[in-house]
C-alpha cells in the first residue's frame, strides 16, 4: 500500500520539479520576479514535506536547505544571481536523481550529494545571513481576529499593468474571495477610441471589502503588482459591509465626480450602521467567506490523473469495437433486415463518436517534453560557450502519447545539432554581422491531419558543397552525379554521414541524422531539412496525429489484400501495357515525365495475370515518387492498424495488419520501406 | 538440457510420426485451421497471420520448422496458440499434425533429448519422457518463439 502512495508521490513530485525548472528558466530572465521566487519556494516546500512523509530523507533534507535559500530571497535577505540559478539547476538534477533512487546508499552518490549540500550551505552563510531554523511557510493563515473589518482599498494601476500579463479583474476576484465587498470602477480616464492603446490599462478601482482575514492577506493579493500600481488599504470600520442607501449615494456621487471615495466619509457612514445587526451579519459574512473559499478550491479539479496503461486499454477496446461494428454492418447489409440495418447504423454512429473521444483522451500536449528541450539547449549552450535564445511556439499542440514518446529522442538530437553545429560562438556571430545571441525557434502547428514541427536556427547553416564533397569521399554518391540542392541536403540523413570531422562529446555519438529519420519513420512521420549558408537551418517534421487509425486504400495483389495509407498516395492510374518500360530502368511515362515503378506482384512473388489494363497507384515519399502496379484497386478503407507482433516486426515492407469487415485480414504496406526496398532512384541507398 | 524441475501439466501433440509436448499453462487456444492470410516474403515455416478475436496472430508450421515433410492440412491439423508471457504481441500460432492430450507429468522421469540439430530450427528441448509406451519430447516455448522470429 505504502508503495502505491510512494509512487504517487514520485509522480507528483516530478510535476513539481517540472514546475520548478520552468520557474527557474523564467527567473533567469527576470531575477527580480517575486512571483517566480514564490513559485520556486512553494515547489520546494511541497517536495520537502512529501519527501519527509514518504521516507525520502535525503530529498527532504536537501530541499530543506534549498528552501531556506529561497526563503531568504523571498525576504530580501539574499539576491538572485547567476551562480545561484546554476546551483539550483544542478540541485534540481539531484532532486530528480533522489526521486528516482530514494535514499542514497552508494558511496559515490553520497559524496556528490554532500558536496552539493555544502555548496548550498555555503550560499546560505556567504552572505552572513542567519540561517533560518524555523519555517515561515503558511502559518500566517491563522485568524488572529474572528471579527471582520471593513477596508477601503484604492487600487490605481499604472498604464503598463497589462503588459506583464496581470489581469486586474483576477485580482478583484481574489479580493472578493476574502469576503463580501463592493467594487467601484472608474473609467473616466479611458481615452476616445482613436487614442486608445490596446494593451494599456486605463481603469482603476476602489473596493469596499469586509473580511475577517488580516490586512496582510489583502496586501498579498497585490503582491505581484505592487510596483505597477498605487495601492492604499485603509481600515474604515468594523463588522460586515452592507450596501445602504447613503453609501450607495456616496458611491454614485464619487463616480459622477470622477473622484475617489474618501475614507473619512465612508467611515462616518459605516459607523451609523446598526450595531445590533453587526454581530449577526459578521457571522454570516464569515461562513460566506469560507464557502467562497471552498468553492474556489473545488473549481480547480478540472482534470484527473489516469494511468496511461488504462488509456491504452481503452483505445484497444475501442479499436476492437470499431472492427466488430464493421463486421456487424457487413452482416446487416447481407441480411437486408431493415431493423438490424438501423441498429447497425446507430452502433456505427456511436462507436465512431466513442472512437474519436477515446483517441482524444490519448492525446497529450507536447508541453510536458518541452522542458527537457529547454534544459538541453540551455545547458549545452553554457557548456559550449554559446548564447542561445530558445523560443517555443505551439507547445499546447496535442499528439498521441505514443508519438510523443517516440519523438523525444529525435528532437533532442536535432536540438543538440542546432546548438553544437548550427549556432556559432558569440565572436563568430559578431564577425558575421549577427547578434551575439543565437536563436532557435521551435514551432509546432496543425496541418490537415498532420502535426508539423519546425526547428529553425539562425546559425551558420549547411554548406551544400561541403556535404557533396563529403558524400563523394564516403562513396555515398559519385562525383559525376548531378544532384539538386534538395537531394544533396537529403544526404545528411544517410547513415555514416556526419559533417564534422571530429566526433564531439555533444553530437555525433554514433547517432546521426539517419537515426532521426528512421525513428520518425517508425511513427509514420517524415523529416526534411532546408538550409541557407550563413543564415541557418530548418528541420521540419511531419507527423500523423494518431498511430492507430489510418485512412487507407485497399488493394488486391494475388490472393491477398493490402492497405496503403491514403496520405502517401498521389494518384491512381489505369495504364496500357505499352506505357511501361522495362529495360535498364523501369519507368512509366506519364505527362511527359518518367516515373519509376515496381510491380507489387514481383515484390510479393505472386503470379501475374496478363491483362491489357494495369492499375497503378502512385505514391509519394518526400519528393520522390514511385508507381506500384497492383492487380486491383478495391477502394477506400478506414482502418485500425494492428501491430504484426514480435515475430513479423522485422518484415521488409509490411508494417501492420488490419481486420476487414468480413473478418479477413489486409496487410498494411509501409510506403517508406517500399521506397527503400525498390532502391531504384534512391540516391542515398546503402543499407 | 535435462529438465530437472518439470512443468506439471503438458499438452502433447503429434508432428510427423513423433510426439511432442509443451507447457499447457502457456497454451491460450487450440484452433482448427481456418483461413490464414499469407504474408509475402517470409520464410517457408511462416504460414501467415490469422484473425483471433480481432488480434493478429502469426502462425508457424512446426512441421516445416522441424524439418518434417509437409503433409498438407487434414481434419486433424490444428493450431496451438501459445502465449509465452501474456503479451498479446508475443502470441504465436503453432501448426501441428494433431493435438493429443493433456498429461499430468508430476513424478515422471525426464531424460535429455537426443536431437539431430541439422534438420530442425528448434535445437533445444527440455527433455524427453516415456508415457504410455511413447517417447514424448518437451518443447521449450521460449526456444520455439525465438526460432519463430523472421
Amino acid at each position: 500500500m505504502i508503495d502505491k502512495f510512494k509512487a504517487k508521490f514520485v509522480e507528483e513530485s516530478l510535476d513539481n520539479v517540472n514546475d520548478l525548472e520552468e520557474a527557474l528558466f523564467a527567473l533567469e530572465n527576470d531575477m527580480q520576479s517575486k512571483e517566480l521566487i514564490e513559485r520556486i519556494f512553494r515547489a520546494m516546500h511541497s517536495l520537502k514535506g512529501g519527501g519527509a512523509m514518504f521516507g525520502f530523507n535525503h530529498l527532504s533534507e536537501f530541499t530543506h536547505h534549498l528552501e531556506n535559500i529561497f526563503d531568504q530571497i523571498r525576504n530580501n535577505k539574499l539576491e538572485v544571481t547567476n551562480d545561484l540559478i546554476s546551483l539550483t539547476f544542478s540541485a534540481v538534477d539531484e532532486i530528480k536523481y533522489l526521486l528516482d533512487k530514494g535514499d542514497l546508499t552508494e558511496e559515490e552518490d553520497l559524496e556528490e550529494f554532500n558536496s552539493l549540500m555544502e555548496k548550498i550551505q555555503a550560499f546560505l552563510h556567504d552572505d552572513g545571513a542567519p540561517s533560518v531554523s524555523h519555517k515561515t511557510s503558511s502559518s500566517n493563515a491563522v485568524d488572529d481576529n474572528s471579527d471582520s473589518k471593513i477596508y477601503l482599498i484604492s487600487f490605481i494601476p499604472r498604464e503598463n499593468l497589462l503588459q506583464n500579463g496581470t489581469n486586474p479583474l483576477f485580482l478583484l476576484d481574489d479580493l472578493h474571495a476574502l469576503g463580501d465587498g463592493h467594487s467601484i470602477v472608474f473609467t473616466h480616464k479611458v481615452p476616445p477610441f482613436d487614442a486608445l492603446v490596446p494593451d494599456y490599462n486605463y481603469c482603476f478601482w476602489q473596493i469596499i471589502l469586509s473580511t475577517s482575514e488580516p490586512v496582510n492577506e489583502i496586501k498579498d493579493v497585490f503582491i505581484f503588482v505592487e510596483d505597477e500600481c498605487d495601492l492604499s488599504i485603509e481600515e474604515v470600520g468594523k463588522g460586515s459591509f452592507k450596501l445602504t442607501p447613503p453609501i450607495e449615494k456616496l458611491i454614485e456621487s464619487a463616480r459622477q465626480a470622477n473622484s475617489l471615495i474618501k475614507s473619512s466619509e465612508l467611515k462616518i457612514l459605516l459607523n451609523k450602521v446598526d450595531k445590533k445587526e453587526d454581530n449577526k451579519s459578521s457571522q454570516k459574512a464569515k461562513s460566506g467567506t469560507n464557502k467562497q473559499k471552498t468553492q474556489l478550491k473545488e473549481h480547480k479539479i478540472s482534470s484527473i490523473r489516469v494511468a496511461s496503461k488504462k488509456i491504452d486499454e481503452l483505445v484497444n477496446l475501442v479499436s476492437e469495437l470499431v472492427t466488430t461494428q464493421a463486421q456487424l454492418s457487413v452482416y446487416a447489409e447481407k441480411k437486408g433486415d431493415s431493423d438490424i440495418l438501423t441498429l447497425a447504423e446507430n452502433v456505427q454512429k456511436l462507436s465512431r463518436q466513442l472512437r474519436d473521444n477515446a483517441f482524444e483522451i490519448s492525446l497529450i500536449p507536447m508541453q510536458s517534453e518541452l522542458m527537457r528541450f529547454q534544459r538541453l539547449v540551455r545547458d549545452l549552450s553554457k557548456e559550449l560557450g554559446k548564447e542561445t535564445e530558445f523560443v517555443i511556439e505551439g507547445g499546447d499542440i496535442e499528439l498521441d502519447k505514443n508519438i510523443i514518446e517516440h519523438l523525444t529522442d529525435p528532437l533532442l538530437h536535432i536540438l543538440r545539432n542546432c546548438v553544437d553545429h548550427g549556432i556559432e560562438t558569440p565572436e563568430e556571430r559578431v564577425a558575421a554581422g549577427k547578434s551575439p545571441k543565437g536563436n532557435i525557434y521551435f514551432k509546432a502547428y496543425y496541418e490537415g491531419a498532420n502535426v508539423m514541427i519546425e526547428v529553425t536556427d539562425d546559425g551558420k547553416g549547411i554548406d551544400v558543397n561541403a556535404i557533396k564533397a563529403k558524400a563523394i569521399k564516403r562513396g555515398l554518391i559519385h562525383e559525376t552525379d548531378e544532384l539538386t540542392q534538395k537531394e544533396i541536403m537529403d544526404l545528411v540523413f544517410t547513415s555514416g554521414f556526419s559533417t564534422r570531422d571530429t566526433v564531439s562529446d555533444v553530437s555525433g555519438r554514433g547517432v546521426g541524422m539517419d537515426v532521426v529519420r528512421k525513428k520518425i519513420a517508425e511513427i509514420r512521420g517524415e523529416v526534411t531539412i532546408d538550409s541557407q549558408v550563413g543564415q541557418g537551418t530548418t528541420i521540419t517534421l511531419r507527423l500523423p496525429l494518431t498511430l492507430s487509425i489510418i485512412d487507407g486504400l485497399l488493394l488486391k495483389v494475388g490472393f491477398n489484400k493490402y492497405v496503403v495509407p491514403i496520405s502517401s498516395i498521389e494518384k491512381i492510374y489505369s495504364l496500357a501495357k505499352e506505357q511501361l518500360r522495362d529495360s535498364f530502368n523501369r519507368v512509366v511515362v506519364i505527362d511527359n515525365t518518367q516515373i519509376p515503378y515496381v510491380d507489387l506482384r514481383d515484390v510479393f512473388k505472386e503470379e501475374k495475370q496478363e491483362t491489357t489494363n494495369i492499375q497503378m497507384v502512385l505514391i509519394r515519399h518526400e519528393n520522390k515518387r514511385l508507381g506500384l502496379l497492383v492487380d486491383e484497386v478495391l477502394g477506400e478503407h478506414q482502418t485500425v492498424v494492428k501491430p504484426m507482433g514480435r515475430y513479423l516486426q522485422r518484415h521488409e515492407v509490411i508494417s501492420g495488419a488490419s481486420v476487414l469487415g468480413d473478418g479477413s485480414i489486409a496487410l498494411v504496406v509501409d510506403t517508406n520501406r517500399i521506397f527503400q526496398f525498390s532502391g531504384g532512384n534512391n540516391s542515398g541507398k546503402n543499407n | 538440457m535435462a529438465g530437472q524441475q518439470q512443468n506439471n501439466t503438458l499438452l502433447s501433440f503429434k508432428v510427423g510420426e513423433e510426439f511432442f509436448a509443451l507447457d499447457a499453462m502457456k497454451v491460450n487456444h487450440i484452433l482448427e485451421v481456418s483461413e490464414i492470410t499469407k504474408v509475402p516474403n517470409t520464410p517457408e515455416f511462416m504460414k501467415g497471420v490469422i484473425n483471433l478475436h480481432g488480434n493478429i496472430v502469426p502462425v508457424v508450421d512446426l512441421r516445416v520448422m522441424m524439418g518434417f515433410p509437409d503433409k498438407g492440412i487434414n481434419h486433424d491439423t490444428a493450431i496451438i496458440v501459445v502465449s509465452p508471457d501474456d503479451q498479446q504481441e508475443n502470441n504465436l500460432g503453432v501448426m501441428v499434425d494433431m493435438v493429443k492430450e493433456v498429461i499430468e507429468a508430476e513424478g515422471i522421469e525426464v531424460k535429455p533429448t537426443v536431437v539431430d540439430s541439422k534438420k530442425s530450427r528448434i535445437k533445444n528441448f527440455k527433455g524427453t519422457f516415456l508415457f504410455e509406451n511413447q517417447f514424448i519430447h518437451i518443447v521449450d516455448v521460449q526456444e520455439l518463439t525465438i526460432a519463430a522470429e523472421i
